[in-house]
């Protein structure tokens, strides 16, 4: 039986402390209203990351690996991918998976809100490019971003309040390899700080950004966010595990019963409840929280919580350069960007485009790993060392991040087997591949390598599809129509009016680039949405 | 010396090395610049997880016909394959006479200088600049 420990009921719950918890429990705090957020995970500090170690590549294929099933860490929930061709992957901690991102900031484009119109596939936003723009500009001055203004792919695009960092010889020989086509690129934009910036410190290029920033300089919401949420009054429950959102006799929203590190069961309670427990965690808690009045799933009239799971699957080609690039330097974080082929041209056979992004390569583990593609003689052997040591700093990781149409067999349910830590059903992703993405990468792929061959690189290695992700958008979609969408242009459900979602579930397409951009921007415009219409705002109790 | 392999264990640990990351000129042997187990301690404990596994494969080979068995491995059983993967490459690359032979110093503090971001743009950042509109307007 859950204690009633808490008296007070505050204004807003929030559930889960990544980017888009922590700018909703920040906007919120700062607005007058008291403020709870429930995180599963905890606390992490810098020196904890294995940057600095030298068997920092070895720690980062085990405790500091980016899928939750292989790190294995109490706090993460495991999700079940026996049907999945991706696997979907996240960190729990205060600041979510942007403790293990790499940075890479992206804002879509104006087409990507309007596929259904321009191509005929998708759906529309309910919402435009340039709806969102104010809060691409506000979440990027808060979060510090590094680059250049100016990119000719945004005609109203971003202005990074920080200069960039060093491109690099990675970023300098594949900018020459495009340049040399007349193709589009641009020096990147990361949620990296290239001089001190509030409570970041400047990257020193360890280049170990995806296993966590040991110098505090990669942008992650715990370190941006968290602290001015907390100055502002917002109280943070860590080791706090949701397996309920509760309802009042009303049908409201009225708080979540969770689980503490040692099992306990809490009610904690709540006026308006916010979701930001991310793409798969999200349709993971409405599909434990169903009832007698919500048989098949809070919030879930539609039948569409779950489903148009959206992954961005990526092909990645590393190439292979005479030249010395120290390509184990940071900051990884991406060093050029290009859209060329982003806008869709139905002609080729697919819809869609994807973002391209060069990036370094790390250290010999990951050439020993590149070179086995090759067979036994090619990274074992006489002159194994030899062969390591022309990958090692010599290369150059392309990547592909291809746009991925929302289909409704790709879907995350609950698992009927696996469970987490606490018991809790975990969640299961089924998802594939789709004929529309193969086409995409597969054209994507042959275009890099006419860029890669400008490059001047000597060789190439060819990944032809990732098998993860922790790109997660789609699984409580956003749109105007109820019977098609689980949540309005604002994030607040269809059918709880107030319990509102703020993470990537409710993208309804997910462009071709990293989405933290557009998911921070998103919580920023809903937080802004309720405080300006928290007088009329239906509430609990 | 460790104490998570007997000394059989650890002569064939050394055998499978000199298989798979043999000495020539200056690349030295696995088992001249590791001969305390020091950085052999550093990646078990890094990869504690897979020790137990890296025991029974050690068990199983046959100090008489390694490369065969590790060539047979690399295509049949790739998942034990790996295991000694890890710590033999992950040893050896990760002592710095190694690093050295192969241009890896490791990953650094190297803060850039002032004006590095500016210096690299220079010469290319007015072609990207330059760039033709080949993107889609919307209609508002």
């Amino acid at each position: 039986m859950a204690s009633s420990d808490v008296e007070e009921i505050p204004d807003v719950l929030i559930i889960g402390s990544g980017p888009s918890g922590a700018i909703v429990a920040g906007e919120l705090s700062a607005h007058g209203f008291s403020v709870v957020c429930l995180e599963q995970g905890e606390w992490h500090n810098n020196d904890e990351f294995p940057g600095r170690q030298p068997e920092w590549e070895l720690l980062g294929a085990n405790k500091w690996h980016r899928d939750q099933n292989i790190r294995r860490t109490p706090s993460d929930y495991p999700v079940e991918v026996s049907q999945s061709d991706i696997t979907p992957i996240m960190f729990a901690g205060v600041g979510g998976s942007s403790v293990l991102y790499g940075g890479h900031w992206m804002r879509m484009l104006p087409s990507d809100f309007r596929m259904h119109s321009l191509d005929g596939v998708a759906t529309d936003w309910p919402l435009t490019y340039d709806e969102l723009a104010p809060f691409y500009d506000a979440v990027e001055s808060a979060v510090g971003t590094a680059g250049v203004p100016g990119d000719p792919a945004y005609l109203r695009g971003p202005n990074p309040p920080l200069p960039p960092h060093p491109i690099g010889g990675v970023g300098r020989t594949a900018a020459r390899g495009l340049a040399s086509l007349g193709w589009h690129w641009w020096p990147a934009s990361n949620a990296i700080a290239s001089q001190r910036f509030g409570g970041l410190t400047p990257c020193v290029r360890w280049g170990t950004c995806e296993t966590g920033c040991p110098e505090g300089a990669k942008a992650s919401f715990d370190l941006t966010h968290w602290p001015k949420a907390l100055n502002a009054g917002t109280r943070l429950v860590t080791g706090a595990r949701v397996r309920q959102v509760t309802l009042d006799s009303r049908g409201r929203a009225d708080g979540a019963l969770y689980l503490d590190r040692l099992g306990r069961e809490h009610h904690q309670r709540g006026r308006m409840v916010v979701l930001a427990a991310n793409g798969v965690g999200t349709p993971r808690l409405l599909l434990l929280s169903s009832s007698p009045r919500f048989p098949d799933g809070l919030a879930n009239g539609s039948g569409m919580v779950g489903k148009r799971l959206m992954l961005h699957p990526t092909s990645a080609i590393t190439a292979v350069y005479e030249e010395d690039l120290k390509s184990w330097m940071g900051p990884a974080g991406q060093a050029i960007y290009s859209l060329q082929f982003y806008e869709t041209d139905l002609n080729r056979g697919f819809a869609g485009g994807a973002k391209w992004e060069c990036v370094p390569t790390g250290g010999p583990m990951r050439a020993v790993e590149l070179l086995s593609q090759d067979g036994f003689d090619s990274a074992w052997g006489p002159g194994a060392q030899d062969r390591v040591r022309s990958v090692v700093g010599h290369s150059v990781h392309w990547g592909i991040l291809a746009n991925d149409l929302p289909d409704e067999s790709n879907r995350i349910t609950l698992d009927p087997v696996l469970k987490d830590s606490d018991g809790i059903a975990a969640p299961r992703s089924n998802y594939r591949i789709s004929e529309n993405s193969q086409r995409l990468l597969a054209f994507h792929r042959e275009k890099m390598n006419q860029a890669i061959s400008a490059s001047g690189a000597l060789r190439t290695f060819e990944e032809s599809t990732s098998v993860e992700a922790g790109h997660l958008m789609g699984t409580a979609t956003m749109g105007d129509d109820p019977e098609t969408s689980v949540v309005d242009k604002w994030g607040v459900t269809h059918e709880v009016p107030n319990l509102c979602i703020v993470d990537g579930s409710v993208m309804p397409t997910g462009g071709g680039v990293n989405p933290t951009a557009t998911i921070a921007a998103l919580a920023l415009r809903a937080a802004t949405h309720l405080v300006s219409q928290a007088r009329w705002q239906e509430v609990s109790g | 010396m460790t104490e998570l392999l007997s000394q059989e264990q650890i002569n064939v640990f050394w055998a499978i090395a000199d298989v798979l990351v043999p000495p020539s000129g200056s690349a030295p042997a696995l088992r001249e610049v590791d001969a305390e187990l020091a950085w052999f301690e550093r990646v078990a404990a890094a990869r504690a997880d897979l020790v137990p596994r890296l025991q029974v494969v050690l068990a199983g080979m046959d100090p008489d016909r390694l490369e065969a068995q590790l060539r047979s491995m690399f295509d049949n059983d790739r998942v034990d394959f790996e295991v000694l993967a890890v710590f033999v490459a992950g040893t050896y690359y990760l002592i710095p006479e190694v690093r050295t032979v192969i241009g890896y110093p490791g990953q650094l503090r190297l803060p850039p200088s002032q004006d590095e971001a500016i210096d690299q743009l220079e010469d290319l950042i007015d072609q990207a600049s330059s760039h033709q509109w080949i993107f889609r307007t919307i209609p508002s």
